[in-house]
């Protein structure tokens, strides 16, 4: 759960990266590099931290990492067509998942600690130790 | 000493004459454009030009393009015909005709500037007296400016808070549970 945790934080990260070269148009979409597609390739290296950290994830709860899985696709599809088709709709789901991802890890986090610590510790009785005596047993009648 | 003055007197009204001549075979208004349009977004410009006849018979006129600027620029309309003005100097109003001339950048090019001409060509008209035809041109000027910034729509901006406030705040209790641990 933890390494989910925090691969969907960097996940959220470089998604919000994305967004933001989005908005500026640097160097990195310009014109001639455009014609390799790199607007695809970034986004997929984004996905592809999700997808590799939600496989990892696998073995515990299985919520969060198949959500992570599903979103993968669906997530790059929404980036690329924003930028190919020049709609602010696609890119609008795309920053939405991260959000709804992070929302629930931080929600699953936060319970599953908080379980542990509703855990009472149980106490042990100190007790002394039990002396075994066979005055009973020596007496002779 | 006074015949040489007469002679260029009389050589500068004939300069004058036929500079005159040639100004009024077709008017055209502005003589250059300069256009700056930012680089790395889809542009869709419209600047218009403006041809007059001042010849007291009809014109045909067509609009090409010329230069590097050919691939993007297109003229409405590229032919028409213009009826006979009243001439010069009745003080009254010249036929005119607004051409429209259509900026149309796509996101990927590659220069930084593009230069041409648009001609406009005064074709002679049956039953006219104009034997030649006159060309006028109009200087483009297309500069590519700085990168574009995309104006982005409220409702992106807010999402983006959000995602800012989320990140914020999924740390925050992370720390605060790693803490309290």
């Amino acid at each position: 759960m933890s390494k989910l945790f925090y691969g969907i934080w960097i996940y959220s990260v470089l998604c919000l990266i994305l967004v933001f070269l989005y908005g500026y148009y640097t160097e990195m979409f310009e014109t001639k590099l455009l014609n390799y597609n790199l607007s695809l390739w970034s986004v997929l290296i984004v996905n592809i931290v999700l997808a590799i950290f939600s496989i990892i994830s696998l073995k515990g709860p299985k919520l969060l990492p198949i959500l992570g899985i599903i979103v993968v696709p669906i997530s790059t599809y929404l980036f690329y067509a924003s930028w190919t088709e020049l709609s602010y709709v696609y890119l609008a789901g795309f920053i939405v998942i991260p959000i709804i991802l992070l929302s629930v890890a931080t929600i699953m986090k936060f319970y599953e600690k908080g379980s542990k610590q509703e855990v009472v510790p149980q106490r042990t009785i100190p007790t002394e130790p039990r002396t075994v005596t066979r005055k009973g047993m020596e007496t002779n009648y | 000493m006074n015949q040489q003055r007469l002679k260029i007197l009389v050589s500068m009204v004939l300069v004058s004459i036929c500079l005159v001549s040639t100004v009024n075979a077709l008017g055209l208004g502005p003589l250059s454009l300069d256009v700056t349009i930012e680089k790395g977004k889809e542009t869709d410009l419209i600047e218009y030009i403006g041809v007059l006849n001042p010849e007291t018979k009809p014109i045909h006129v067509t609009a090409t393009i010329t230069g590097s600027i050919a691939e993007f620029v297109t003229v409405d309309p590229q032919e028409f015909d213009m009826p006979a003005g009243p001439g010069i100097g009745t003080g009254l109003p010249r036929p005119s005709q607004d051409v429209k001339v259509i900026f149309k950048m796509p996101r990927e090019i590659s220069e930084n500037r593009y230069t041409g001409e648009i001609v406009f060509t005064q074709q002679p008209v049956e039953g006219g007296v104009l034997g030649t035809a006159v060309q006028l041109g109009v200087k483009v000027n297309l500069n590519i400016g700085k990168m574009a910034t995309a104006e982005m729509p409220i409702y992106i901006t807010g999402l983006t808070v959000v995602l800012i406030i989320f990140l914020i705040a999924s740390i925050v209790v992370s720390i605060m549970r790693r803490y309290h641990e």
